[in-house]
């Protein structure tokens, strides 16, 4: 586990997102979001130590709660903390998240423990998947909307699981507005205006 | 072989020809409403007489077709056409709201039973004009629109999209299409690109303003592209354009044909527009497509397999050809001329006449 800052220095928030992956992963995607927000790599795999990371988090920068991106399996940490701590996490944004195949199976044992308690989360979630995915097919995102219907989902076209890295500007937009807005991302800010 | 009656609802009024975009100035209010009506009764006319399908497409700022919308028009034939399938070939995809086609397709196969064929077209060059779309941008929307709209149409769950060209944040669509898991899609194009995409995404493929050899062409490249795709198209997966006028007799047929004016493509009718497509990289590897929408004399337009002229059995021997060097199954038959009772007549005639003949090609 790693929770060394590496990238608030240029953040323009003090809102602060957890970012469960390994170190060398989606450093476009996490260079991006650092613009806006302080962002702290950690490499937890369960919920003890990503407790540990987010207290340290807090304790580092006074943010809580705190908003977790989850890339992967991490999804499975990152949702349980969520329904047994609820009120350290802000928001969860799920990259390519590995809870359902495409049949809406669970995929582990671990999976299978939090798919069933999906329904209980209250916390904003966002569930990111490429197009092109294998391992998260974008035919298993119904079934994180089926179980909870405050999860959003929204498929990134072009990208397989390695969205974060094929198309990081377009993930970067999705993951600071939700960090910022929550479920009021759904209503689109940005001006469409061609000339004043 | 199946046939479709394409009727782009074309102003009955004088016109000036091979003007694009012509000026409003010209459209009198009532003829349009009577070019509209004509249009009706011919669709209702070619459900009554067996046609396999009635099909309407999307031009604009043109006399000769007055469907900038064929939704709307699909529309009101919903309500006309009882037996026939309706084909929209189709919406123009890049220059539209894909959310909006989804919605509408949905809306017209609850309207009709699931009889609904949806063509998802890059439109004639000209189209972008209309909107102010880059033309060199339209193969990446369309594949884009197509992804989505086949989501909207199969997603039991809102959802998003985060494209290069579209952008929702939520998406779910009501009603849902009737037919399962969606409307029949196909796409158009005689370029290797069109070829290879349907073949990729396993759609069928229309073939429009071209020559029964560059079809014959372009189908065989289509076949060999879907068999590594892993799939076999059948011969309803393939359609060929074909406009057409049937009179008792060839003689006939050929005297009405000789009273209508020559057709001339869209972006022909202006020279500036149809440069800057050139210049743009609309036509991709098929370069050719610039020169094969050029205007020809009728007998060039026979021979080359672009209209059908002449008597029931002349039409038979015509379309024999398409099958046999084509392999189309579907052909989609634009009235080649609007001569009021003739073209009633001629419609009779095909349905009569033509189509009991190919049925078995």
């Amino acid at each position: 586990m790693s929770t060394e800052p590496q990238m608030g220095a240029t953040s323009t928030t003090d809102e602060a997102v957890l970012w469960l992956a390994a170190k060398d992963s989606a450093a476009a995607l996490k260079r991006l979001v650092a613009a806006q927000y302080r962002v702290v790599e950690c490499e937890a795999h369960e919920t003890a130590s990503l407790v540990r990371a987010m207290e340290e988090a807090s304790a580092r920068f006074g943010a809580t709660p705190i908003s977790l991106v989850a890339e992967g399996a991490d999804a499975v940490p990152a949702l349980l903390l969520a329904l047994d701590e609820p009120q350290r996490v802000a928001s969860i944004i799920l990259l390519a998240p590995q809870i359902f195949d495409a049949d809406g199976k669970a995929l582990s044992a671990a999976s299978e423990t939090v798919a069933a308690r999906l329904s209980a989360i209250e916390t904003p979630v966002l569930a990111l998947f490429g197009t092109k995915a294998r391992a998260a097919p974008p035919e298993a995102a119904r079934y994180y909307r089926a179980r909870n219907p405050r999860c959003h989902l929204i498929f990134v076209y072009d990208a397989g699981e390695k969205m974060a890295e094929e198309r990081p500007e377009a993930v970067a937009e999705l993951v600071a507005d939700f960090v910022q807005r929550r479920d009021r991302f759904l209503v689109r800010q940005h001006e469409d205006r061609l000339y004043r | 072989m199946k046939a479709a009656l394409f009727c782009t609802s074309r102003y009955i009024g004088a016109t000036p020809e091979g003007v694009w975009p012509l000026p409003a100035k010209y459209c009198e209010p009532e003829t349009a409403a009577r070019s509209m009506e004509t249009t009706l009764e011919q669709f209702r006319l070619a459900d009554q007489f067996g046609f396999d399908w009635v099909t309407v497409a999307e031009h604009h700022f043109s006399a000769l077709s007055m469907t900038p919308n064929p939704m709307i028009f699909a529309g009101a034939l919903s309500q006309v056409v009882k037996r026939a399938k309706i084909a929209v070939l189709g919406p123009t995809l890049p220059i539209l709201n894909p959310v909006r086609v989804a919605e509408e397709f949905a809306m017209l196969d609850t309207m009709t039973g699931g009889r609904i064929v949806a063509g998802m077209m890059r439109g004639t060059p000209n189209e972008y004009v209309t909107y102010n779309f880059n033309p060199s941008e339209s193969r990446a929307r369309f594949a884009e629109a197509l992804e989505i709209i086949r989501r909207a149409w199969t997603e039991p769950e809102p959802f998003g999209w985060q494209g290069r060209y579209y952008q929702y944040r939520s998406i779910s669509i009501w009603p849902r299409p009737v037919q399962k898991p969606h409307p029949p899609i196909y796409m158009s194009g005689s370029s290797p690109e069109a070829g290879e995409f349907a073949a990729r995404n396993r759609l069928g493929l229309g073939f429009a303003f071209t020559t029964i050899g560059e079809a014959a062409k372009a189908a065989a490249y289509f076949r060999a592209q879907a068999r590594e795709a892993g799939w076999e198209p059948k011969p309803d997966d393939v359609i060929y354009r074909v406009g057409f006028h049937v009179a008792p007799s060839d003689d006939e047929a050929f005297a009405d044909m000789s009273r209508t004016a020559p057709r001339v493509a869209l972006t022909n009718s202006n020279a500036a527009i149809s440069a800057a497509i050139v210049e743009s990289s609309y036509y991709g590897r098929d370069a050719a497509q610039a020169t094969r929408t050029a205007t020809r004399t009728l007998q060039d337009r026979i021979e080359a397999g672009q209209i059908l002229v002449g008597s029931p059995e002349t039409i038979v021997r015509q379309i024999a050809r398409i099958k046999s060097e084509i392999g189309a199954g579907i052909l989609d038959c634009p009235l080649a001329a609007q001569l009021g009772e003739r073209t009633l007549r001629s419609i009779e005639l095909f349905g009569t006449e033509v189509l009991p003949r190919i049925r078995e090609l």
